[in-house]
C-alpha cells in the first residue's frame, strides 16, 4: 500500500516539475561563462539562480574553487532530502538509491586511496550523508588497508561482496574487479526496488538504457584506451539483469549479440561503424551529435535522453530518478564552468564543456 | 459608450535630413503607434543599419551623477535648446562630471570603509553572541601570544562535520556562533604545528577573518569601538554626499534640461530602426486614431522644418483585404473604463471583436453584488475601493469600489447588515412590506432559479452580441448558423421552453415545435461549415471524406450540448455563493454567541474572515463566469494593445 503511494506521489511529482522549472537555461550558462572570476561566477549563482539557497551565506570575493563545488555537490543532496522527506517517501527502499550510490562511491574512492597510497578522501567526502550510510564515512576516510576498510564495511552487506577481493601478500586491491561487482550489485538492487511500484516499466526501460549506454561508453573508452579484446571487454560490463522476455513488456534497444560484436571489434572505426548501425548509433544521427568527439556526444546522448525520459515520465519514482539525473549533470556543467573560469580557459573551449 | 477606436494606417514621407524633427515631433505628440516599415514594405526582417545612439554616453554621465549625488532629474522645458547645440551639452556634463569626480571618489572610499567595518562588526557580533561572558581577554593579547597561533574565522558547515577526523591534530576550534550554515570560532594551535594546521584549514576552506588592529580590548570594548568607528564614517558619508548634491543641486535646473533635451533626443534616435530610408528619403508607417488625426496633422504644420522640407502625411482606413493587424484602442465610459484591466487580462479584441468592457463591467458588477450582498461589508469594500484607487492608485481599487456599492444594494435588498440578517427588518416593516423576495436563507429554491434566470439572460445576450456582430461583419455563418449564432439561440430558447415551461405556465412542445426549433436549428449548427461557404458564395463543400464530416460534426454538435447544459448550470454557483455567504455569517453570529464577552470581537475577525475570503473567491468566480460561459460565446480576443511612441523621462540610461 505504503509502496503504491510512493509509485503516485502527486504532489512530490508536481513539486519536482516546479523546481525543475527553475533550473539554468542557456542564458544562465552564457552569463556564468561571461564571468571573469570563481567569486563573480559564485555570486551569480546566488544572485540570480536557483542555487541561492545553498550558497546564501558565501562570500564572493573569498570563495575558493573547491569550496564553492563542495557547496553545489551538497546542494544536489539536499535537495534529493527535499523532495524525498516531502510526503515522507524515505522509508521506500527505491527512494534511498542516492544513499547506496553513495556508498558504492565512497567504497571505491577508498580503494583507489589505498592502491595509490595518497590518502585525502576527506576532501572530497560527502560527510552530510554519514547520517544516512550504513557505515561512518569519517572511519572510512581514514581506512589505510584493505584490512581496515574491512574493519569499516565489514558487517555491512559490502563485507561479504568485498572480502573475496582481498590483495595477496599487500599487492593492490583488483579496482575494475569490485567496481565491476558493486556497481552491478547496486544496479540490480536498484531495478528489483522498482518492481514494488505497479507502474515500473517506463523506469526499468530507462534504469536498462542507461546501463547499455554506461556500457557502451566504457567499452569505448577501453576499446579506445587500452585497445581491450572483446572477452576482455565484456567481463567488465555491467550485465543487464535477467528479466522475463516471454511477456515482452519492455523495450530493448540493442540485443546482447550486437553489444558482443561492437566489444569484440578489432579497432575503433570498426566499433564506431558497429555503433552507427545501431539503435544509438541511429539516435545519435537523429540528435545530431555525429560531428561530436564520440564520448562526448555518448555523454550528451545519455543526457538528452535522461531529459526525454523526464518528460514523458507519468510516475513519481521515474520522475524523482530522472530529475535527480539532470540536477547531477546541472551541476556537474556548473563545476566545468567554473573550473574553465578559473583555469582562464578561452569562452569557446568552456562552452564546448557543457552537456546539453 | 463602450466601442473600439478606428485606427488609420498612416504613412509620413519627407527628406532624410528632416528625420530626426520628424520622429521628434511623433514622440511629442503621443499619438502614432509605429510598426517597423523596413520589415513591412520590404518583406526583410533585417532592421535598418543600427547606428550606435550617440546620446547614450552623455546620459549615462548625467545617470551616474543623479546616483551619487541623491538629486534626481526631472523633466523640464527644453524647447530653447537648439538641435545643433547638443554637443555643446555633451562638454558641459564632462566638465560637472570632471569636477564632481573628486566628491564621487570621496563617497565610494568612504563607503567602501564602511562596508568593511560592518563586516567586521558582524564577524566580532559572532563572537559576542556566542558567551561572551566566557571572552573576556583582550584580542591584543590573544593575537600576541608567542606560542599559541590564533585564527578567527568560519567553517561551512561540511567541514566543521569533517572536524572529527582531525581529532588527533594539536589544534583545537572554539565555536562561537551559527550563522547561514557557517560555524564561526577561534582556531588555536601549537607554533610548531602552525604550519600544518594552516594547510589542515586550506584543505577545509577555513575562511579566515581578519581582525583589524584597531580592534583592542575585550569584546565588548571591540564592538563599542567599530560602532563608533561605523558612526563616524557615517556622517562622514553624509557629509560628502551633502557635498555632492549642493556642487549638483546648483545646476540642478540646467541638469533638468540638459538630461530633457539628451532624452528626447536620444528615444527619437531609437526609433530610427524602424524607419525604411532610402535614396535620401525617409518613410515611417503605423496606426493613428481617426479621432485624433487632425490634432497629428497640426503638429506638422507648426514645425520649423515644414516650409523647407515638407514631411507628407497619408491616411486610409484599414480594410478586410489588407495583411494589417490595426492595434486596438478602447474607449470606455467612466463607470467601465477600470475593468479593462480584466479585458486586458484576457486579450484585447482581435480583428471582428467587439469592445466587451461595458458587458463585462455591469454584469460583473450585478453577479458580484448578488453573490456578496451584504450592505455592511459592501460599505468597507467601497471604503477599501476608494482608498486603493484614490489614494494608492491602485486600478482594482476602482472595480472594489465599484462591487462595494453593488454589495451594498443587494445586501439591502436581502437585509443584510454585517451577518445580520434581521437587522433591516424594522427598517423594512416601518415601510410596510413585510415580506423580502430574496431573502436567503428563507427562499433557496427560489434564490437558485434566480441564479440559472440571470445565467441564462446574460448567455443570450452573448449570443446576441455574436449575432449582431456577424450580421455587421457580414460573417453568415458565425450570425446564423453558428452555437451561438441564430441557430444556437433559438435551440436553446425553444429547449428550455419545452423543459421549463409548463412549470411557469408556458406549454411548449409538439411535433412542429420540436422539427422546427430543436431539430432544425441542431441540423444547421451540424452543417455550419458547408451552410457559411455557401454563403460566402464558394458552393456546398464539404472537407475531407463525408464520413469524417459526419463523426467529427456529430462530436462537435454533443459538445455544443453539453455546452448549453454546463454554461447554464454553472450560473448555479451565483446562487451557490449567495447561500454560502449567508451560511458563513451565521456561523460567524453563532460563535460570537459562544464567545460570551468576546462576542464583538469574534464579529468583526468573522466579518475580515468572510469578506477576505469570500470576497476573492467570488471574484475568482464572477472573472470565470465572464471567461468561459459569456466571452467563450462572442469573443475570441487576441488583439495587440496601442501603444504610442513617446519619450520616457522615467527611465534612465544607466
Amino acid at each position: 500500500m505504503k509502496e503504491q503511494r510512493a509509485g503516485r506521489a502527486n504532489a512530490t511529482m508536481a513539486k519536482i516539475r516546479a523546481i525543475y522549472g527553475k533550473r539554468l537555461r542557456p542564458e544562465d550558462f552564457a552569463q556564468l561563462i561571461s564571468c571573469t572570476g570563481v567569486g563573480e561566477a559564485a555570486q551569480y549563482l546566488k544572485d540570480s539562480t536557483h542555487y541561492a539557497k545553498p550558497l546564501e551565506g558565501i562570500s564572493g570575493e573569498n570563495i575558493h574553487r573547491g569550496q564553492l563545488e563542495s557547496l553545489l555537490r551538497r546542494a544536489y543532496y539536499e535537495r534529493y532530502f527535499e523532495i524525498v522527506s516531502f510526503e515522507g517517501l524515505g522509508d521506500v527502499p527505491f527512494y534511498s538509491y542516492i544513499t547506496r550510490k553513495t556508498e558504492v562511491d565512497q567504497i571505491l574512492e577508498c580503494i583507489t586511496h589505498i592502491n595509490s597510497g595518497v590518502f585525502d578522501q576527506i576532501v572530497t567526502l560527502p560527510v552530510y550523508m554519514n547520517r544516512h550510510t550504513r557505515f561512518d564515512l569519517v572511519a572510512l576516510a581514514k581506512v589505510r588497508s584493505f584490512d581496515e576498510l574491512m574493519q569499516v564495511v565489514g558487517k555491512t552487506r559490502y563485507g561479504d561482496m568485498l572480502k573475496r577481493f582481498r590483495p595477496r601478500d599487500g599487492g593492490r586491491i583488483d579496482y575494475p574487479a569490485v567496481e565491476l561487482a558493486l556497481r552491478t550489485d547496486y544496479f540490480d538492487k536498484l531495478i528489483h526496488s522498482t518492481y514494488v511500484f505497479p507502474d515500473n516499466v517506463q523506469l526499468e526501460e530507462f534504469l536498462r538504457e542507461r546501463i547499455d549506454m554506461i556500457n557502451i561508453i566504457n567499452a569505448y573508452r577501453m576499446k579506445v584506451h587500452f585497445s581491450m579484446g572483446g572477452e576482455e571487454i565484456r567481463a567488465r560490463m555491467i550485465p543487464v539483469p535477467e528479466y522475463d522476455s516471454s511477456t515482452d513488456r519492455l523495450i530493448q534497444h540493442i540485443t546482447q549479440r550486437k553489444l558482443d560484436e561492437m566489444y569484440a571489434a578489432p579497432d575503433r572505426e570498426s566499433f564506431l561503424r558497429l555503433l552507427s548501425a545501431s539503435w544509438y548509433g541511429r539516435e545519435m544521427e537523429r540528435e545530431g551529435l555525429t560531428q561530436m568527439p564520440t564520448e562526448r556526444a555518448l555523454e550528451t546522448l545519455q543526457h538528452r535522453r535522461t531529459r526525454h525520459a523526464f518528460a514523458m515520465a507519468n510516475s513519481t519514482p521515474a520522475v524523482f530518478f530522472t530529475f535527480n539525473s539532470l540536477l547531477e549533470t546541472e551541476i556537474n556543467n556548473v563545476i566545468r564552468v567554473i573550473e574553465g573560469i578559473r583555469y582562464s580557459l578561452p569562452v569557446e573551449e568552456i562552452s564546448t564543456l557543457i552537456i546539453d | 459608450m463602450a466601442s473600439i477606436e478606428r485606427m488609420l494606417y498612416t504613412e509620413i514621407q519627407g527628406s532624410e535630413s528632416v528625420l530626426d524633427e520628424t520622429l521628434y515631433a511623433i514622440s511629442r505628440s503621443g499619438l502614432f503607434h509605429m510598426e517597423d516599415a523596413t520589415a513591412r514594405l520590404t518583406g526583410s526582417n533585417r532592421r535598418q543599419e543600427r547606428l550606435e545612439n550617440p546620446y547614450t554616453r552623455p546620459l549615462k554621465q548625467l545617470s551616474e551623477i543623479s546616483a551619487v549625488s541623491g538629486v534626481k532629474l526631472a523633466q523640464a522645458d527644453c524647447a530653447d535648446i537648439p538641435d545643433s547645440s547638443t554637443g555643446a551639452i555633451s562638454e558641459e556634463i564632462e566638465r560637472l562630471n570632471a569636477s564632481t569626480s573628486e566628491i564621487a571618489s570621496a563617497i565610494r572610499s568612504v563607503e567602501e570603509e564602511l562596508e568593511r567595518l560592518r563586516s567586521v562588526l558582524e564577524q566580532i557580533s559572532h563572537i559576542a553572541g556566542g558567551s561572551a561572558d566566557s571572552l573576556d581577554f583582550d584580542f591584543e593579547q590573544l593575537f600576541a601570544c608567542k606560542n599559541i597561533k590564533t585564527r578567527y574565522g568560519r567553517f561551512t558547515a561540511e567541514s566543521y562535520e569533517k572536524l572529527p577526523y582531525y581529532a588527533d591534530k594539536s589544534f583545537i576550534f572554539t565555536e562561537y556562533g551559527k550563522d547561514n550554515g557557517y560555524y564561526y570560532g577561534f582556531i588555536f594551535a601549537p607554533l610548531s604545528e602552525a604550519e600544518e594546521t594552516d594547510e589542515i584549514l586550506s584543505d577545509l576552506y577555513f575562511e579566515r577573518i581578519h581582525i583589524p588592529e584597531y580592534v583592542r580590548g575585550n569584546v565588548s570594548d571591540a564592538v563599542a569601538h567599530l560602532k563608533d568607528a561605523i558612526a563616524a564614517e557615517e556622517k562622514s558619508l553624509n557629509d560628502e554626499r551633502a557635498k555632492m548634491a549642493a556642487c549638483v543641486g546648483e545646476h540642478k535646473g540646467d541638469l533638468d534640461r540638459y538630461f530633457s533635451k539628451l532624452k528626447s533626443m536620444h528615444d527619437t534616435f531609437e526609433l530610427r530602426s524602424k524607419v525604411l530610408i532610402t535614396g535620401g528619403r525617409f518613410k515611417v508607417i503605423g496606426f493613428l486614431p481617426a479621432s485624433d488625426e487632425k490634432a497629428f496633422r497640426e503638429i506638422f504644420k507648426g514645425a520649423a522644418f515644414e516650409e523647407s522640407e515638407p514631411v507628407s502625411v497619408s491616411t486610409r482606413r484599414v480594410t478586410d483585404k489588407d495583411d494589417l493587424e490595426p492595434p486596438v484602442k478602447l474607449r470606455n465610459g467612466k463607470f467601465s473604463e477600470p475593468f479593462t484591466m480584466f479585458v486586458d487580462l484576457y486579450g484585447l479584441p482581435g480583428r471582428g471583436d467587439v469592445n466587451p468592457t461595458t458587458f463585462l463591467a455591469i454584469s460583473y458588477t450585478l453577479l458580484f453584488g448578488i453573490m456578496f450582498g451584504d450592505l455592511g461589508q459592501g460599505f468597507v469594500l467601497l471604503l477599501a475601493g476608494i482608498f486603493l484607487g484614490h489614494v494608492k492608485k491602485i486600478k482594482l481599487g476602482r472595480i472594489i469600489e465599484r462591487l462595494g456599492v453593488s454589495s451594498m444594494i443587494f445586501g439591502t435588498l436581502y437585509g443584510s447588515v454585517f451577518g445580520f440578517e434581521e437587522l433591516l427588518d424594522p427598517v423594512y416593516e416601518s415601510l410596510g412590506i413585510t415580506f423580502l423576495p430574496f431573502k436567503t436563507i428563507a427562499n433557496i429554491t427560489t434564490v437558485l432559479y434566480t441564479a440559472i434566470g440571470i445565467g441564462v439572460v446574460l448567455i443570450l445576450i452573448a449570443m446576441l452580441i455574436n449575432i449582431i456582430k456577424g450580421l455587421a461583419e457580414k460573417d453568415w455563418g458565425r450570425a446564423l448558423f453558428s452555437n451561438s449564432g441564430l441557430a444556437g439561440m433559438v435551440f436553446f430558447v425553444s429547449l428550455l421552453l419545452m423543459l421549463l415551461g409548463p412549470s411557469i405556465g408556458i406549454p411548449a412542445g409538439g411535433t412542429a415545435y420540436v422539427l422546427l426549433l430543436i431539430i432544425l436549428p441542431l441540423l444547421l449548427m451540424f452543417l455550419h461549415e458547408p451552410l457559411s461557404e455557401l454563403c460566402r458564395g464558394k458552393g456546398f463543400r464539404i472537407e475531407g471524406s463525408v464520413g469524417d464530416f459526419i463523426a467529427s460534426n456529430f462530436f462537435e454538435c454533443f459538445e455544443y450540448l453539453l455546452g448549453y447544459a454546463t454554461n447554464t448550470l454553472s450560473f448555479v454557483r451565483v446562487g451557490g455563493f449567495v447561500l454560502s455567504h449567508a451560511g458563513m455569517m451565521s456561523v460567524v453570529l453563532a460563535l460570537s454567541r459562544m464567545a460570551g464577552n468576546a462576542s464583538p470581537v469574534v464579529i468583526v475577525i468573522g466579518n475580515i474572515f468572510v469578506m477576505g475570503l469570500e470576497g476573492l473567491l467570488v471574484g475568482i468566480q464572477v472573472l470565470r463566469l465572464q471567461f468561459y460561459e459569456l466571452f467563450s460565446r462572442y469573443y475570441t480576443g487576441g488583439g495587440k494593445p496601442f501603444v504610442p511612441v513617446s519619450i520616457n523621462y522615467d527611465e534612465m540610461i544607466s
